[in-house]
């Protein structure tokens, strides 16, 4: 097992003039990041940063971010980057839940962070994160990581309440870059578009897979398809991994995506979502010389399964099969297996098996159980043994490519005066887009008004929580033990 | 009302958010999403008669109030130039 801060100096050795990260007119060559991450590192131990202290990155997307990660890692701690949409209250409870030793801050998140921690932070160190970052020469950096050592902390909802961190050990990152480059066929050739922010499990997966290949990872700041599209023309772009939201806007007839030729374009993975048929259609019909792979993963798991190109048309609507190393079972409600074709829980056995959630260890061993990870999310197996993804089991919805805790936003909206219960639900429209639908009831003396509702949601919540469509009503459905029945809701 | 009155109160409409800073990338701070982006270009083009090509539905013209402003000022003036 190599890790990955290892993979780089490999890599930077081999090619050290070679493109490693772009963003806009930022261009790190391997020799660069590999020499300012090494910087970063001894910044870090000169100040006391430790093997297994935790450092945080709070950063919109840019070529510093990944220099500070790499820096973390090379100083023997592990990363949390972060989700740059996390209003103060998210920002504060994953500063607090990790016990962060210091903190990479970007100038356009300052604004947040400053205001989350208008009093002091207890953090003992924030670096701002722009131009010239701190050095110390001279310091020794620990040697390497062990397999089970934490690389990283991935934040992610949880079915209850606050983000909860899913530890990631190196070994993890080692196997799930090494497996997923060997099924994408990548190569030092490849120039990978990076449109989600590096806090999600897939956006790291494609940076460390651009550097153990000696490829180039191409930062995307902005979604909106005129920006992408150039980028996509001007960076020779070879492979994209995005989540179905990502696509629904390019396809839109007002892009000029689907106008336009990609003769660079190799690949599309595509994950985090079910991508609608209709969609897929066109979306082919757009680039018929690229290869698709639909994927399957939860943070918990990494990957676990993925349909290869050739099984398209012939396993319509799979996610296909398992990653190697993985095995995939359905079991029903008491964890026995069901006869294939039925619907059940799908479970997740072998490599990539996160070590458990952070500071938590009651969820640790609900879901993490048997040597298995229990995911909540539904599927059934067909006579094949390819996968197919029907949804959560546990009440979490899936928006936008984020996975969203009904309760978060629920706790959320219940703090306003005149609200006394709520549900939030998952709307689909025709197009298989989800959006969050709340329903409120309030208790009559000063109801608040839809408006009031969004901007007090907008103020606290990041953009993917806050509910689309508001209603009113004057009593929620209860199952026995009281609990809101959203399937009645709707 | 003038070209950046009225995309004030578009924006204050679609963010549901006050006193937004007219330079900050909304996009950048989740204020709006990309799927946000295609509201406002119905929005522009319907309310200021201009035509927006796909290559120009990028941050630097929609980022922001000031961008937006400064987009649909310069286009209308392209369209005249043109007449």
């Amino acid at each position: 097992m190599i890790p990955t801060h290892e993979l780089l100096r490999s890599s930077a050795a081999k090619r050290p003039t070679d493109e490693a990260v772009v963003c806009g007119d930022a261009r790190l060559t391997y020799a660069e990041l590999d020499d300012r991450s090494e910087a970063v590192a001894q910044y870090l131990v000169s100040r006391g940063v430790k093997p297994g202290d935790r450092v945080g990155i709070f950063s919109s997307k840019n070529a510093e971010e990944t220099i500070a990660l790499f820096g973390i890692l090379k100083a023997g701690a592990a990363f949390v980057h972060i989700n740059p949409y996390y209003r103060e209250e998210h920002l504060r409870h994953v500063v607090d839940d990790c016990g962060l030793k210091a903190l990479f801050v970007d100038g356009s998140r300052e604004s947040i962070f400053d205001s989350a921690y208008f009093e002091r932070c207890h953090v003992d160190l924030v670096i701002p994160l722009a131009g010239k970052l701190p050095t110390a020469g001279d310091q020794a950096l620990p040697k390497t990581a062990a397999p089970d050592e934490l690389a990283a902390i991935v934040y992610t909802s949880g079915s209850t309440g606050m983000p909860k961190g899913i530890m990631v050990t190196h070994q993890i990152f080692h196997d799930a870059t090494t497996y997923s480059a060997a099924i994408l066929r990548n190569d030092p050739e490849d120039r990978l578009i990076s449109v989600t922010p590096l806090s999600f499990d897939g956006a790291l997966s494609q940076l460390f897979t651009a550097i153990l290949v000696g490829g180039t990872l191409v930062q995307q700041p902005s979604a909106l398809p005129g920006d992408v599209v150039t980028t996509l023309l001007a960076e020779r772009v070879t492979g994209i991994h995005a989540m179905p939201s990502f696509w629904r806007t390019l396809l839109h007839p007002r892009s000029s995506f689907p106008a336009e030729r990609f003769p660079s374009l190799r690949y599309v993975s595509i994950i985090g979502e079910a991508m609608p048929d209709k969609m897929l259609g066109q979306l082919r019909s757009v680039l018929p010389a690229c290869e698709f792979f639909l994927m399957y993963g939860t943070t918990e798991a990494f990957r676990s399964t993925y349909l290869p190109p050739h099984d398209l048309d012939r396993k319509k609507g799979s996610v296909g099969i398992p990653f190697p190393g993985v095995e995939i079972s359905i079991v029903d409600d008491d964890g026995n297996p069901v006869d294939p074709s039925e619907v059940g829980t799908i479970v997740h056995r072998g490599s990539f098996v996160s070590p458990g959630y952070w500071n938590d260890p009651c969820h640790t061993q609900s879901t993490f159980r048997d040597g298995g990870l229990f995911t909540g999310d539904l599927g059934r197996l067909d006579e094949e043994g390819y996968l197919y993804f029907l949804g959560r089991s546990d009440g979490l919805i899936k928006t936008m490519g984020f996975r969203v805790s009904p309760e978060e936003v629920e706790s959320c909206l219940c703090e306003m005066t005149g609200v006394s219960e709520s549900a939030v639900v998952g709307i689909t429209d025709t197009d298989g887009a989800t959006t969050l639908k709340a329903i409120l009831v309030c208790d009559g003396s000063s109801p608040p008004s839809e408006r009031e509702v969004r901007l007090h949601c907008r103020e606290r919540l990041p953009h993917y929580l806050v509910p689309t469509s508001i209603e009113f009503r004057s009593a929620l459905p209860r199952t026995a033990t009281g609990k809101t029945r959203r399937a009645a809701v709707h | 009302m003038n070209v950046r009155a009225q995309v004030e109160r578009f924006i204050t409409e679609l963010t549901n958010a006050d006193n937004i800073d007219p330079a900050v990338n909304l996009f950048e701070n989740g204020q709006l999403t990309s799927l946000d982006a295609l509201d406002l270009v119905a929005f522009v083009e319907s309310t200021f008669e201009i035509s927006i090509q796909g290559d120009d539905i990028t941050v630097d013209n929609l980022g922001s109030i000031d961008s937006i402003v400064g987009y649909v000022e310069k286009t209308k003036q392209a369209a005249q130039a043109v007449q």
